[in-house]
């Protein structure tokens, strides 16, 4: 009896999925002729960088364009993309791009060496001991003020002057901990100041009154609103900023400032390392240091392009900005600062 | 599960309708919409297909009359040949030939001319200043690089709105160039060209050669498409509903998206689901409905059935079933009816006859009176009789008390010499009563002694002849003659008596007992041997009325000038052994 049963279900199983293949045969979609679209390995890039838009979004369209390598970009503050590169596995990225050199000697382990063809083009001031990275463009520090809240004759010229009560409250600064402008500033101003490194960020510390503008981009916007009346930036952006139609003034101090490079480097393991090479190649080509010129308002590391050179050049008067201090004892200046920070906060509340 | 189901008859019939009901409507309802996608997706597919090819052949057109527009400037000799001049009147002339050109194609783009160095010396566009572009950098750079008639260029963003340029180089006399021809195209010139020459209402995305978005007019999410190529995904340009057509745009370099509409999305799938989800829900109410009704209509008599006999097991004979139902439930309940009856009937009738048996029994338990009394009684008197010299009496109580305690007895044989004493006594006893009017013989063969024998066979006919044969005779003559004839044993009772009648004798021969009674006495003899050896068996009675007809045997027993008298032969095998 039961035998007889199962027969009956295993005769019923079987004419239902007769039915199933059937509706399957009805359903089945027929494949037509395909097109496969596919990236190859060998035209990929990825790159990690600390710059603003408008500075990569040029550069890495025109690589792309000549080159014909997919680039893989991803953006981000300069501290957080340095952090990645020392706690990433090797081969997560292949270049990176942007970033104060101060960063990239703290990470030189994490650096392939590369020499670019056209390094002898390359001012020799620039230049990197072993070629752990490529230089990009120079950043000098500078001070703006906005044209309609202060007088020429009264904005700042000296570094000091940012550290007296004259000011207080009224300076526009990025948070050093998260911007690398921020910080070579703030080195430029612990080395051009003849007194104690402690005592000069308490009084600037104290000129800034507890106030840090929330990004580099920020200051700008701060000192162009007239929320703050100076700021401490880089002078390609304000000069783009200006450029934009900003209401606001470079001043270049006059006791000095830094006019360090940022760069370029290809990461250790890269998985890219050939279009990594031709990217560097790229940043440091005639063609692109002519924009970082002519349309960054930056100025190139490379020695033969006089004739691009904005006239304001000359109106800088530039220190010998230690690096290595810079690099060496960022944990330890960043540390009083927020100590610093810490107390200014306590005297807010 | 299955187990439960096969207990109880309305949940089969309930699985039953559900297997028939739903099944066909669920492979039905499925088939159907995949069915219908399928058929509407290929129709849309081949829509969708032929729209894409439309819209490119339409870009592709108007690439091709740019193309032209550079050519024909190129040929132009007053634009080549006067571009670097400075004089007004020819900067006019030079415009005039210019807007002649491309006047054709102005809705679609903005043209301008460059001079070698980069900077715009007429522009179509209106009212906006003109905008001169790097030669080391952008455009300029790869037309100046390219072989090609006519460069493609995805725009900066922050190019005023300009998405595409396509730019050509203007050839000097000696094959050195002169300057630039750049057409800028924005937004509104893509519509303007997917209106005329393809379909305004196609959502469309056009990509440059590394999949980053030049123009889209709806919101296509193409960038996905880049980010899927850079993590290693393949894509297809098939068309697929509700994703994107990806088609190569000539060779341009430059693709097409084409939004496949998703006729079929998920909701419109979920909603004819949800609908043969409703129309499942429906039938399986139906089937339960109807299953429980049918189920009831079945099992509702079954169920009275089951009770009425379980009723009747418990002993309840007077249980019927009332059913006006002309199918087989109601043959079936009739007929359980019938049965009731019959067995409610057969039981009274045992009952009766229960009845009956219990009052002979106690009808015979009440005669039974103490058998020891009794024997004790007629020893005493026996006793009493010799001491008084009354040995009639004693011989009276000794015989009446053997016969007494034989016929009670639990044995059913005896020995035939028991019997034979037991008639023995019979006889003294009647001597007495019949002042010995007859005499006993016994003529007993030797060796039957101990055969064995019913009890009380031969008793009853002696006394048959005692009271019947010998009743008006003065002087009678019995004799029992015992033979063995071949293993027969024959006991022959002979009397010279009145004999019987005929009828009567008619009767016991042909064993009618119904006309035997008041002497049932040899019938039951008859019985006894019957019912003990079997038909062939039994008793013989005849008339002895002349010597001619009277046997031998019979003849020299029976006294002479005696011309009737009885003779019974009984018959039963010779037996031995324990009484």
């Amino acid at each position: 009896m039961r035998t007889s049963y199962s027969k009956k279900h295993k005769a019923g199983i079987s004419v239902l999925s007769g039915l199933t293949a059937a509706l399957l045969l009805l359903t089945g979609c027929s494949k037509s002729e395909e097109t496969v679209y596919q990236i190859p390995e060998d035209r990929k890039l990825i790159v990690y960088t600390a710059h603003k838009a408008d500075v990569y979004e040029p550069i890495i369209k025109e690589f792309e364009e000549r080159t014909g390598i997919f680039v893989e970009l991803k953006a981000g503050d300069t501290l957080a993309l340095f952090d990645e590169l020392q706690q990433d596995a090797p081969g997560t990225f292949d270049v990176m791009f942007g970033g104060g050199i101060e960063n990239f000697e703290e990470c030189r382990d994490y650096l392939e060496p590369y020499k670019v063809s056209e390094i002898d083009q390359i001012a020799e001031q620039y230049r990197t001991e072993g070629d752990a990275y490529t230089p990009f463009s120079v950043l000098p520090t500078v001070f703006i003020y906005n044209n309609k809240l202060v007088y020429p004759v009264a904005a700042p010229r000296t570094w000091e002057e940012l550290q007296t009560d004259r000011w207080k409250g009224k300076i526009a600064f990025a948070d050093p901990t998260k911007s690398g402008s921020s910080y070579t500033a703030l080195c430029t101003m612990l080395q051009v100041s003849d007194q104690d490194a402690q005592k000069t960020l308490e009084d600037f510390t104290g000129a800034l009154d507890g106030y840090l503008s929330p990004s580099s981009v920020a200051v700008l916007e701060e000192v162009n609103a007239g929320t703050r009346l100076v700021g401490i930036t880089t002078e390609g952006m304000a000069r783009q900023k200006i450029l934009e139609g900003a209401d606001i003034t470079v001043i270049y101090p006059t006791d000095g400032t830094s006019a360090i490079p940022d760069a370029t480097a290809i990461v250790k393991g890269a998985k890219h390392m050939e279009n990594a090479k031709l990217f560097l190649e790229f940043t440091v080509s005639s063609d692109v240091q002519r924009l970082v010129e002519e349309v960054f308002f930056r100025r190139t590391v490379r020695n033969d392009m006089e004739e691009y050179a904005a006239p304001e050049q000359t109106k800088l008067k530039t220190i010998d900005y230690d690096i290595h201090w810079a690099s060496q004892e960022k944990e330890k200046i960043l540390n009083t600062w927020e100590t610093l920070q810490g107390r200014t906060d306590e005297k807010v509340d | 599960m299955k187990k439960w189901i096969k207990k109880s008859f309305h949940r089969q019939l309930l699985v039953c309708f559900g297997v028939v009901a739903l099944l066909p409507l669920l492979l039905f309802g499925v088939s159907l919409i995949q069915t219908m996608e399928t058929k509407i997706n290929s129709d849309y597919e081949k829509k969708v297909t032929e729209q894409a090819e439309q819209i490119d052949a339409g870009i592709l057109e108007l690439f091709q009359e740019f193309e032209m527009v550079v050519e024909n400037i190129n040929a132009n000799t007053r634009i080549v040949e006067q571009i670097g001049e400075d004089d007004t009147w020819s900067k006019s002339k030079i415009y005039l030939q210019f807007y002649r050109e491309v006047t054709d194609y102005r809705e679609y783009a903005q043209f301008d001319l460059y001079d070698k160095n980069g900077k715009c010396i007429y522009t179509t566009a209106q009212g906006s200043a003109k905008r001169d572009l790097p030669v080391y950098w952008g455009i300029l750079k790869a037309v100046e690089d390219s072989k090609e008639t006519l460069v493609l260029r995805r725009a900066d963003t922050n190019d005023s709105k300009i998405l595409l340029y396509a730019a050509g180089k203007l050839m000097g006399k000696d094959g050195i160039p002169e300057g630039y021809i750049v057409i800028s195209m924005r937004a509104e010139n893509f519509e303007k060209v997917l209106h005329d020459k393809g379909n305004a209402k196609a959502k469309i995305a056009i990509m440059d050669p590394f999949w980053r978005t030049i123009y889209d007019n709806g919101n296509l999410q193409e960038e996905q498409i880049r980010e899927e190529l850079m993590v290693g995904h393949k894509l297809l340009g098939v068309y697929r509903a509700g994703e994107l057509l990806i088609q190569p745009l000539g060779d341009s370099g430059l693709y097409t998206a084409l939004s496949c509409p998703s006729v079929f999305s998920t909701e419109v799938l979920n909603s004819m689901y949800s609908v043969l989800i409703v129309m499942l829900t429906i039938s399986v109410i139906l089937c339960v409905l109807v299953a429980s009704r049918l189920g009831r209509n079945m099992t509702r008599p079954i169920e009275r059935m089951n009770t009425a006999m379980r009723t009747l097991q418990e002993g309840d004979l007077t249980v019927r079933i009332v059913s006006d139902r002309e199918d087989e439930l109601g043959q079936m309940s009739r007929n359980f009816n019938i049965m009731a009856n019959e067995l409610e009937q057969s039981v009274q009738d045992k009952v009766e006859k229960q009845k009956e048996l219990n009052a002979s029994h106690i009808a015979m338990m009440q005669a039974q009176l103490n058998p020891h009394f009794l024997y004790n009684t007629l020893d005493t008197m026996k006793w009493v009789a010799k001491a008084n010299h009354i040995p009639e009496i004693a011989t009276m109580a000794a015989g009446l008390a053997k016969i007494l305690r034989t016929s009670i007895s639990k044995r059913q044989f005896i020995y035939l010499k028991e019997e034979l004493e037991l008639v023995n006594c019979y006889v003294d006893i009647q001597k007495i009563r019949f002042n010995d009017k007859f005499s006993y013989t016994v003529d007993l063969q030797e060796g039957l002694e101990e055969c064995v024998i019913p009890k009380l066979i031969i008793q009853p006919i002696v006394e048959n002849s005692v009271l019947h044969g010998l009743k008006e005779s003065e002087e009678g003559n019995i004799l029992v003659r015992i033979t063995e004839q071949e293993d027969v044993l024959c006991i022959e009772v002979t009397d010279d008596g009145c004999g019987a009648p005929e009828e009567r004798m008619d009767a016991i021969n042909h064993r009618r007992q119904e006309q035997l009674v008041g002497h049932i006495g040899v019938s039951n003899v008859d019985t006894i041997i019957r019912l003990t050896y079997g038909e062939e068996y039994g008793i013989h009675m005849e008339s002895l009325t002349s010597n001619a007809e009277n046997p031998t045997d019979g003849q020299r027993t029976e006294e002479e000038g005696e011309v009737h008298g009885t003779k019974v032969t009984l018959r039963l095998p010779v037996r031995y052994g324990e009484a």
